[in-house]
């Protein structure tokens, strides 16, 4: 009994805090003094849960806990050489897809790639990488000359503490190569397209001759979904716009035009809906539907 | 609502045309024609529509520029949204109409510790070289030569708007041209802050938690903040009435509001509630869908 009046305060507490009793593994994430070789812990990590992440990084919050966020940790080091200064965050995100959708959505194409994580790029003062559940992010007060050497040098340290590398996720494999833009696939947990209907959306851009358009994929949890996904959409765009025809693709198909999104060709097959947008040309925004399910098609094979 | 603060399309088409305040609104800022009541916000002199678009919570463009085609003219967003990729996706969407719109940042005085973290003196002693990066990064992902107003994101403390360095900094980024007016940003504590604030005469705008209900409960991540009305009404009116301006966020996350001429409660009466306040010239609601988007379009449209 005397134990219970203790447990329950202290369980009273993590919940206050936010922090789950489930995930206490991240403080075995952060390197020791000895595996820090050459850094130095200057302020000491905190922890925090999807109950408070918000004291953290603000109005950022509502994003990682659309992604399954489960807990972060922020700490200090110092490098001795060159005294470069860094904040560590450390996000639990709960599997490598939700890892990689975060990461996903925050990474700057234009920042130099590195070899951390699975993934991983640098910009002029701060390093960014995912690998398996997790996404780090190294961050320095301002450019330095040896900014590029010590951060690499620091997510080697970290990384080395996290479960092997992985690859991004398959689905993106599937997506058609030529016109690519680099760096641009994203994993959307919700809101995809913004619509409120739309989750688990896989998004690649490709370049054109005057800008861009984007491909999606979403994969339904079955035809049910898909099929459902697909009306409401078709429904959006009907209110919003127009639709101008309703091509043999698929299993069902439509393209037309809606508002901001311009040009569009939507289909879906069993548990998939596709989609193009921002294509003037119907022929090749047809090819790219008709080349992706057939792929899906092997796949499921 | 004060008369000198707001004025109707027609009214300032009229005065533009005096002359009375030297610009044009014609293009602001949708490309459907479509134009909403503006305001003035405090002393700044700039001219924001009621509504404004909270940008925190997504990175699609097509939700930005149905808002912009309404009518809407004030974006909030912040260095920490996205990484950056926030102020990347505003940046690229308002190229060619970057004058009609008011483009509202924040940058963070203290790294790594949150809202309510310990400011260290190591880390106060470092405020103007973390504010000169956040800035210059802001203007870099945004593509444009100055932000409309940059707010110290997530102020706790009154000291923090007294900070030397702080207030030197901003003085220097204004007259640069680099931001037009600066203030904070603030969850809690925010009768106690803007009373500094206005007091200080530094600052020339707040963006704060305020609702009807004088207490949020974040959908999404459970946050939850209440405040004294009573207290919190009092500050304001007095900002009001030394030309402070104020911005008002979290005004869905008190929940629908009744209004006694309604059937319903809803949404878009809570953000009208917000709005016919005196001292409040922007609702920045955070919009995450087209749900939201069409939603909250409709306090434009006075409906």
């Amino acid at each position: 009994m005397k134990r219970c009046r203790l447990l329950l305060p202290l369980a009273a507490i993590l919940s206050m805090a936010g922090l789950s009793a489930q995930h206490p593994s991240l403080s075995t994430l952060i390197p020791t003094v000895a595996e820090l070789a050459g850094f130095q812990i200057t302020e000491a990590a905190q922890y925090y849960g999807a109950g408070n992440l918000w004291n953290y990084i603000d109005g950022g919050a509502p994003g990682y806990l659309a992604y399954g966020f489960k807990q972060a940790a922020a700490f200090t080091v110092v490098h001795s050489a060159d005294q470069l200064e860094f904040v560590v965050d450390i996000y639990d995100m709960g599997d490598a897809l939700n890892a990689f959708g975060i990461y996903s959505t925050e990474r700057a194409p234009e920042g130099t790639a590195t070899n951390a994580g699975s993934e991983g790029y640098r910009t002029e003062n701060a390093l960014f990488f995912w690998q398996d559940r997790y996404y780090v992010k190294i961050v320095g007060y301002a450019a330095a000359p040896t900014m590029a050497a010590t951060s690499s040098k620091l997510a080697a340290v970290l990384s080395r503490k996290l479960p092997p590398k992985g690859s991004a996720p398959r689905l993106f494999s599937f997506f058609p190569a030529e016109g690519r833009v680099p760096q641009s696939e994203r994993f959307l947990a919700r809101d995809v397209l913004g619509q409120r209907f739309l989750r688990n959306g896989y998004i690649v851009e490709y370049t054109k001759k005057d800008g861009k358009y984007r491909v999606f994929l979403i994969r339904g949890a079955n035809a049910a979904e898909a099929r459902q996904n697909f009306q409401q959409y078709r429904k959006f765009v009907e209110s919003n716009g127009a639709i101008s025809a309703r091509p043999r693709i698929g299993e069902e198909a439509f393209a037309g035009r809606a508002g901001a999104y311009g040009a569009l060709l939507v289909a879906r097959q069993g548990r998939y809906m596709l989609g193009v947008l921002g294509l003037d040309d119907p022929d090749a925004a047809r090819a790219i539907i008709v080349s992706l399910f057939s792929t899906l098609d092997r796949e499921r094979d | 609502m004060g008369e000198n603060n707001r004025i109707t399309r027609k009214e300032f088409l009229k005065r533009s045309t005096a002359g009375f305040l030297g610009c044009s609104l014609t293009a602001i800022p949708g490309g459907e024609g479509r134009s909403a009541e503006l305001r003035i916000l405090g002393k700044t002199g700039i001219k924001v529509s009621g509504l404004g678009f909270g940008a925190s919570r997504t990175m699609e463009q097509a939700l930005l520029k149905t808002a912009l085609d309404a009518g809407v003219n004030f974006i909030d967003t912040g260095r920490g949204y996205f990484n950056g990729r926030n102020e990347v996706m505003i940046g690229e969407l308002i190229k060619g109409i970057r004058k009609n719109i008011v483009v509202q940042t924040k940058a963070r005085v203290t790294r790594g510790r949150g809202d309510d973290g310990p400011a260290t003196s190591q880390t106060l002693q470092r405020v103007s070289e973390t504010l000169n990066t956040s800035l210059s990064q802001s203007l870099k992902a945004l593509d444009s030569d100055y932000v409309d107003i940059l707010l110290l994101h997530g102020v706790t403390s009154p000291a923090i708007l007294r900070h030397e360095e702080v207030m030197s900094f901003l003085e220097k980024a204004k007259k640069s041209g680099r931001i037009r007016a600066c203030g904070f940003s603030a969850h809690f504590n925010q009768a106690e802050l803007i009373r500094a604030a206005v007091a200080g005469r530094f600052y020339d705008v707040a963006m704060i938690a305020y609702n009807h209900r004088g207490a949020y409960d974040h959908s999404n991540s459970g946050r939850h903040g209440e405040w004294d009305k009573g207290a919190l009404d009092a500050e304001l009116e007095k900002a009001g009435k030394a030309g402070f301006g104020v911005v008002a966020m979290k005004t869905c996350s008190g929940g629908p509001y009744k209004p006694p001429e309604e059937a319903k409660p809803s949404l878009r009466a809570a953000i009208q509630w917000v709005l016919r306040r005196d001292y409040v010239q922007v609702a920045a609601v955070a919009m995450g869908n087209m749900e939201e988007v069409k939603e909250n379009l409709q306090v434009l449209r006075g409906k």
